[in-house]
């Protein structure tokens, strides 16, 4: 009996080793470990990897020299495919048993929008969700706003910049092709509000289903915007699904503008197009104009850009996910991923891992959980060489650093930044 | 023969009694479990609108769509159940 009530007591104790492990809120004595929950292997795996692959150029020469006070920034990646379930299953690993410090650069609104009841659930250990991969209003506005900061600008200052544009050059019949989950409403929320700021209503929406790939046909989608021949088409989606729109749009002679917000890919969507337009002798990389909420990655008048540069030269294949991760069944030569060698997406990842870093250095030698979020509204305006003004907290208790757009254009197959001057040469005929 | 033909007539008009009754069986079975079933949906999708709009009025007041999509697909996820998006100018 006495055998029992001790194994029974142990039980309840816990095992003492792990418990050594965790440390409650602290960062533990060696390493600062980061969670990320990202689709590393499904429909939109090419964001993630590349947002991690420019998080790690920026934290490998960090932990190269000695890290943070010391201590290693670790990534621990878990794959959820871009489904909300998994994303759930993961964000608790994370918290429960791997303990991390904070989430860091999460990707997608649908996970997102999940996960963060959770770190509500768990708000008495003072977890974290910062600079997510996804403009939507989420993480912006009660009641999860308190959970999360944000270094980039909202879908709804994308959406109202793109509107603002076009309507000023008269394409005010405005239609939506959008992603039919979480992601595409708050895109399609934007559009609403930022549309209503003129008397303006949705021209008319046409959707997709989450992870449609490149190769599937949108003709469906296609004769909608036919039957309605909108002046501009905004897409809300993915690069696999936005890119095989524009595809059929072009093929049936819908010649439109399109624009695409930054959580497409715009990297990603142009790889895709550029092979098709190889394929079938048409264009379809002109009239495009896509938003983005980091300087254009070819402009090394930016001094962040070319510290990013620099590292994604030299990093290249030391940056890169395992392959267990990037391949859960095995892999092909068809699933191969083939990183890009600079992009948005990297450098927002880059820019990420610079910030979370900044805040680091300003906890001091014992990093706690808990001092997390008052370090960050203490940061006041700093700068991240990124040529713009970034701050947190202040009067309005900002959480999100940024609200600049940048608007860019595809030309000789790259995208290069469109002036505001530009957007002339896009009035309706 | 006279008998033969008796026969042949009262078997025809039981076979036809029968396919008869079989049939009005048939449409009424189809209409009850059709009426049933239409207001099952009706009520599982009015408690499932009313449960998503008690439960989350600060995401409606707020206009939270992405929010309130997030919560919307998770009722989609059980079979049978599909929604269709109603909008106004302002709400």
């Amino acid at each position: 009996m006495p055998t029992l009530a001790l194994l029974l007591a142990a039980a309840l104790l816990g095992d003492p080793a792990s418990a050594k492990e965790k440390t409650a809120g602290n960062a533990s004595q060696s390493e600062i470990r980061l969670g990320m929950s990202a689709d590393f292997s499904a429909s939109a795996r090419a964001l993630s990897i590349e947002l991690y692959r420019g998080a790690m150029a920026y934290l490998l020469p960090l932990n190269n020299a000695g890290g943070v006070n010391g201590k290693q920034v670790v990534i621990k990646p878990y794959d959820d495919q871009y489904e909300p379930d998994l994303a759930v299953r993961n964000t608790l690993k994370l918290m429960d048993e791997d303990d991390v410090f904070a989430l860091f650069s999460y990707v997608g609104t649908p996970t997102m929008n999940r996960a963060l009841p959770l770190l509500q659930m768990h708000h008495d250990k003072h977890f974290l969700l910062l600079f997510p991969f996804t403009g939507a209003d989420t993480n912006r506005i009660p009641p999860y706003d308190q959970l999360s900061f944000n270094l980039r600008a909202s879908y709804d200052q994308e959406m109202k910049g793109l509107v603002d544009h076009f309507v000023a050059v008269n394409r005010t019949r405005i239609a939506v092709f959008y992603q039919a989950d979480a992601y595409g409403r708050a895109g399609w929320g934007g559009l609403r509000r930022a549309l209503d700021e003129h008397g303006l209503e949705i021209a008319g929406e046409a959707t997709y289903r989450r992870g449609s790939p490149f190769d599937q046909s949108y003709d469906r989608q296609v004769a909608i915007m036919q039957r309605l021949q909108p002046d501009a088409v905004v897409c809300v989606g993915t690069y696999p699904a936005c890119a095989g729109f524009v595809r059929d749009m072009r093929d049936r002679d819908v010649d439109c503008p399109v624009a695409t917000l930054s959580f497409v890919g715009g990297g990603a969507m142009l790889k895709l197009l550029s092979a098709a337009e190889q394929e079938s002798n048409r264009d379809y990389t002109s009239r495009l104009v896509s938003s983005q909420v980091v300087p254009s990655y070819n402009d090394e008048s930016v001094p962040a850009v070319r510290e990013y540069r620099e590292a994604m030269d030299r990093y290249r294949d030391a940056i890169m996910l395992p392959d267990s991760l990037l391949y859960p069944h095995g892999k092909t030569a068809e699933r191969e991923y083939a990183p890009l060698p600079y992009g948005f997406i990297s450098l927002e990842g880059y820019l990420n891992a610079k910030l979370f870093t900044a805040i680091l250095q300003r906890m001091g030698a014992d990093p706690r959980r808990a001092d997390l979020a008052a370090t960050v509204l203490a940061m006041g305006d700093f700068d991240l060489g990124m040529g713009q003004p970034l701050s947190f907290g202040g009067e309005t208790a900002r959480r999100q650093a940024s609200d600049k757009v940048y608007y860019t254009v595809v030309r000789d197959g790259r995208f290069v930044a469109l002036g505001d001057g530009e957007w002339e040469a896009w009035a309706k005929p | 023969m006279r008998i033969a033909r008796f026969y042949q007539k009262t078997l025809f008009g039981v076979f036809a009694m029968i396919g008869l009754i079989v049939a009005l069986t048939s449409a009424l079975y189809v209409n009850t479990v059709d009426r049933q079933l239409t207001g099952d949906f009706l009520n599982n999708s009015r408690a499932i609108a009313r449960s998503i709009a008690d439960s989350n009025v600060d995401l409606i007041v707020r206009k939270n769509y992405s929010a309130l999509q997030s919560i919307i697909d998770q009722f989609v996820e059980i079979s049978g159940i599909s929604y269709v998006l109603s909008w106004t100018r302002t709400a």
